[in-house]
C-alpha cells in the first residue's frame, strides 16, 4: 500500500503544483497582455530578413513596424523591389504602383585613362586617398578606384575592373543606394533602367585641364548638343547633361562624342540604332554592363 | 647656425588667400594693380580669421586657384615682383593698451604653426585667459628666429610679458625642451624682475603653478621632454599645467593660451617694428650638400625657387615634403608657395625613403610601447582597416596626437598613422552629419553598412 500511497501523493503534489502555476501563468498573460499587431508579424514574414539597413531603418522588424504605422512607404525596401511591395500591399490592403528599377551609374570613365599626379602609398580606401591632397588623380572629379563602394555593397554587386573603375552587376544589384552614399567623390548616381544614354564624366574643369589629365573626359565641345535631334543635351559649365525625358536613345551623340564620354547602356532589347552600331560601341556597352 | 636671408627675385610669387585654419580671405587688389611690401591684399571676413599681406613689391598678374602646401587648390594672388624696396610705413606701438595690442596683432595677420590666428588664441571670444605659455619645445630650433643668441632669452621673456598683457593673463611660462641645454644655459644667465631665472623641470605635480608659487613671480621658465605631432596642444597643456582636456576641447577652454616661438617673434615684430607677418624662418634639409639650413623666406616664394637658390636637388631626389618628415605633407609639385605656417622643406632621396611593402602585424607591441598617448596603435589600425570605427572610438583613437612614431617604428611598415587619421576623419564626418535613427547603435561611417554587418 505504501507504494500506491507514494504514487498518489506525488501525482497530487505535482498535479496541484502544475495546476497552480498554470493558473498563475494564465493570470499573468491576461494582466500583462501586450497588443501586437498581427500585420507587423505578417509583413516581417514577407520581408527578406537580411537586416541590411538599406531602407534607412535599423533592421527588418523596425521597418515592418514603420510600414504598418505608415511611417515608411510600402516600397521602402529596395531589396524586395516591386514584388515585395505588392505582397506587402496585399497584406495591408493597399494599391501599389509599379516603380521603375534604378541602378547606379558610374559618372567617370577615367580610371587608367586618367593620369596620376603622384604615387600613392598607403591605406587602400577612397576616403583615405582623399585625405592626401584630395586624391592622386589628376582630375579632382575622378573615380579613385580604391573600392569603397565595393565594400559598401552588402550584395557583392560591385567589382573594380581592370580599368580601375567600378562595374555594377545588375543581376545582384538591389538599388539600395549604399554605394552612392559611400562614394566620397560623388561618382555614382541613380539612373532608371529606361535611361540608356549617360555622360560618364562629372568634371566641370575647363577643356584644357581635362585634356591634360584624361583621354575620356567631357571637354564641353558641344558637338553632342548641336547634333541631338531631340534637343535633349545641354552643355552646362563644360559638362554635357542629358535630359532623360527627351532622350530617345538614338545614339547619335554616342557616335559623335570625340572623347567617347557619352555611352549607351546595353539593354538586351534591340534599340533603334542597333543596325548602325559597330563592333567598338558594343564593346563599350559590354564594359558598362560589367 | 646662422639664418640666411633669401634674397632672390623670382619670376612670380604666389600668395594664397588662406594661410590659416578658417575662412578664405576676400582679395583687396585686382589684376594689374601694383602692390608694395606689407600692403594688405586680403581682408579677413570675421574675428577668427586673419588678413594676408604682400611680401614683395610688384604687379598682380592673376588671381586664381593655385597649389597650396596642404594639397588642395586655394585662390591665390599671383604677383610678378620687381626690385623696388618700397614698403608701407611701419609704425611701432608705444605703451599700447590691451585692445590696441589685439587689434594690431589681428591686422598683422600672425598665425600659429597649427594654423590658428594668434589674436583668437590670446583673446578667444568665449573664454578668459589666465595663463600664457610659450612652447619652445617644438622641433623648430629656438634660436632660428633671433638675430643674436645672446639676448634672445630677454627678448623671449619680453614677448611673454607682451602676450600676457595682450591676453590679460596673470601667469606666464616659457617651456623649453629638456635636451636643449644651450637654451637652458642662456636662460639661467638672465633675470626676471630682478630675480635670477631657474629653469625647473616639469615632473609629476611640479607644474607651472608650482613654480610660479615657488619663485613668487608671474613668469617662469620650465623644461620638459620634447613632444611633437599634429595635435599636441592638449598633451602639452596636461604636462605644463596638469589640466586634462578631452580631444574635442581646446586649451582656450581651460583658460590657457599656447603660442609658439615663431609666432611670438612675429608678434613682437608686429608691435615693436610695426611689421605685418609676411616673412618666416624655415629649415631646409636635403638640398644641395644635404646639410640642414635655416633661411628667412618671404611668404609666397615657391619651393622651387628656394630649393634652386640653396643648391638645387640632389641626385635621386624622389620625395618633397612640406614641414618635417614625421608630420609633414608630401607634395606632388614644387610649385607650392611657402606660407605662414610652413616650418620647413624636406627632400628625401631614394636611399632615405623607408621600404614600401606592408606586411601583416607581428604583434611585437613596439608601437604600444612608444605611443606617448598610451594608445594601442596596432589594434586601432586593424579596426580602422576593417571599418569598425565605433570600436576605434571606444579605444580612444580621438586622443591620437598624430606624431607618427608608431608608423616609424613598425617593423612591418604598416600605415599605422594613416589608419588612425583615417578613423578619426571617419568619426568626425559621421558625427557631423549623421543623425542615428532610433535603435541604431552602429556608427555608419566609411563602411556605410547601416548596422547590418
Amino acid at each position: 500500500m505504501d507504494f500506491i500511497n507514494v504514487i498518489i501523493q506525488s501525482v497530487a503534489v505535482l498535479g496541484g503544483l502544475g495546476f497552480a502555476i498554470g493558473i498563475m501563468l494564465i493570470a499573468a498573460s491576461r494582466i500583462f497582455h501586450v497588443e501586437t499587431d498581427p500585420l507587423v508579424e505578417e509583413v516581417l514574414e514577407a520581408l527578406p530578413g537580411a537586416n541590411c539597413g538599406a531602407c534607412g531603418y535599423a533592421g527588418c522588424s523596425t521597418f515592418a513596424e514603420a510600414v504598418v504605422s505608415e511611417d515608411a512607404p510600402i516600397d521602402g525596401c529596395p531589396v524586395g523591389g516591386f514584388e515585395l511591395a505588392q505582397q506587402i500591399g496585399g497584406i495591408l490592403g493597399k494599391e501599389v504602383s509599379q516603380g521603375e528599377k534604378q541602378y547606379p551609374v558610374v559618372r567617370c570613365k577615367g580610371g587608367v585613362n586618367c593620369v596620376n599626379r603622384f604615387d600613392y602609398v598607403g591605406v587602400q580606401d577612397c576616403n583615405a586617398v582623399m585625405m592626401l591632397s584630395e586624391g592622386e588623380k589628376g582630375c579632382s572629379y575622378g573615380c579613385m578606384g580604391r573600392g569603397t563602394c565595393v565594400r559598401a555593397c552588402p550584395f557583392g554587386a560591385i567589382t573594380i575592373g581592370e580599368d580601375r573603375l567600378p562595374h555594377i552587376n545588375k543581376n545582384l544589384c538591389t538599388s539600395c543606394g549604399l554605394c552612392i552614399e559611400s562614394c566620397p567623390n560623388d561618382i555614382l548616381v541613380f539612373g532608371k533602367e529606361s535611361e540608356k544614354v549617360h555622360v560618364r564624366c562629372r568634371s566641370h574643369d575647363k577643356p584644357k585641364a581635362v585634356k591634360a589629365v584624361c583621354t575620356t573626359g567631357c571637354i564641353g565641345c558641344k558637338i553632342c548638343e548641336k547634333n541631338c535631334p531631340e534637343d535633349a543635351i545641354k552643355v552646362n559649365n563644360f559638362l554635357a547633361e542629358i535630359d532623360q525625358e527627351k532622350c530617345t536613345a538614338c545614339g547619335i551623340c554616342v557616335e559623335k562624342c570625340p572623347q567617347g564620354t557619352i555611352e549607351m547602356k546595353e539593354t538586351g532589347e534591340k534599340t533603334k540604332k542597333s543596325t548602325k552600331q559597330s563592333a567598338d560601341s558594343s564593346e563599350t556597352a559590354e564594359a558598362d554592363a560589367g | 647656425m646662422e639664418i640666411e636671408t633669401l634674397n632672390i627675385l623670382p619670376e612670380k610669387m604666389v600668395i594664397p588667400l588662406k594661410q590659416h585654419a578658417g575662412e578664405i580671405c576676400e582679395p583687396l587688389v585686382d589684376v594689374g594693380d601694383t602692390v608694395i611690401t606689407g600692403q594688405k591684399i586680403g581682408e579677413a571676413k570675421s574675428y577668427s580669421n586673419v588678413p594676408v599681406h604682400s611680401s614683395v613689391c610688384g604687379e598682380v598678374t592673376a588671381i586664381q586657384d593655385s597649389h597650396h602646401p596642404d594639397g588642395s587648390k586655394i585662390k591665390s594672388i599671383i604677383i610678378k615682383p620687381n626690385d623696388s624696396e618700397e614698403s608701407i610705413n611701419y609704425s611701432p606701438l608705444e605703451n599700447p593698451t590691451q585692445s590696441q595690442l589685439i587689434s594690431r596683432i589681428k591686422d598683422a595677420g600672425v598665425v600659429d604653426y597649427t594654423g590658428e590666428p594668434i589674436h583668437s588664441i590670446l583673446q578667444p571670444e568665449n573664454n578668459e585667459i589666465h595663463t600664457v605659455i610659450i612652447n619652445a619645445t617644438c622641433s623648430e630650433w629656438m634660436y632660428g628666429h633671433f638675430k643674436s643668441v645672446s639676448n634672445s632669452p630677454e627678448q623671449l621673456l619680453e614677448m611673454l610679458k607682451l602676450l600676457m598683457q595682450a591676453s590679460g593673463a596673470s601667469k606666464g611660462a616659457i617651456v623649453l625642451s629638456n635636451d636643449d641645454e644651450e637654451s637652458i644655459d642662456a636662460f639661467e644667465r638672465t633675470t626676471v624682475d630682478g630675480n635670477p631665472v631657474h629653469v625647473g623641470p616639469l615632473v609629476g605635480k611640479r607644474t607651472i603653478d608650482y613654480y610660479l608659487e615657488d619663485m613668487d613671480s608671474d613668469r617662469v621658465v620650465v623644461s620638459q621632454d620634447r613632444i611633437y605631432g599634429k595635435n599636441t596642444q592638449n598633451l602639452f597643456t596636461y604636462f605644463a599645467t596638469g589640466c586634462k582636456l578631452s580631444p574635442d576641447k581646446h586649451p582656450n577652454d581651460a583658460g590657457i593660451a599656447i603660442c609658439s616661438v615663431k609666432s611670438a617673434k612675429a608678434l613682437y615684430d608686429a608691435i615693436y617694428e610695426g611689421k605685418p607677418s609676411f616673412e618666416t624662418v624655415i629649415s631646409v634639409s636635403g638640398v644641395g650638400n644635404a646639410n640642414p639650413q635655416k633661411v628667412l623666406v618671404k611668404v609666397g616664394t615657391l619651393f622651387k625657387d628656394v630649393i634652386e637658390h640653396l643648391g638645387g636637388y640632389r641626385e635621386n631626389s624622389v620625395k618633397l615634403i612640406a614641414n618635417g618628415t614625421m608630420t609633414g605633407t608630401a607634395q606632388y609639385t614644387d610649385k607650392v608657395p611657402v606660407i605662414k605656417t610652413t616650418t620647413g622643406i624636406t627632400i628625401q632621396t631614394e636611399d632615405e625613403l623607408p621600404v614600401y611593402d606592408t606586411y601583416p602585424c607581428i604583434h611585437c607591441t613596439k608601437c604600444v610601447d612608444i605611443c606617448p598617448m598610451e594608445l594601442v596603435p596596432s589594434r586601432l589600425a586593424i579596426l580602422a582597416d576593417q571599418g569598425r570605427f565605433d570600436e576605434c572610438r571606444e579605444m580612444h583613437v580621438m586622443n591620437c596626437i598624430e606624431c607618427g612614431r608608431c608608423a616609424a617604428i613598425c617593423p612591418s611598415k604598416r600605415h599605422l598613422l594613416q589608419l588612425n587619421q583615417y578613423a578619426k576623419e571617419a568619426i568626425r564626418r559621421s558625427y557631423e552629419d549623421y543623425q542615428p535613427k532610433e535603435e541604431s547603435s552602429n556608427v555608419t561611417l566609411g563602411c556605410s553598412c547601416g548596422g547590418g554587418r
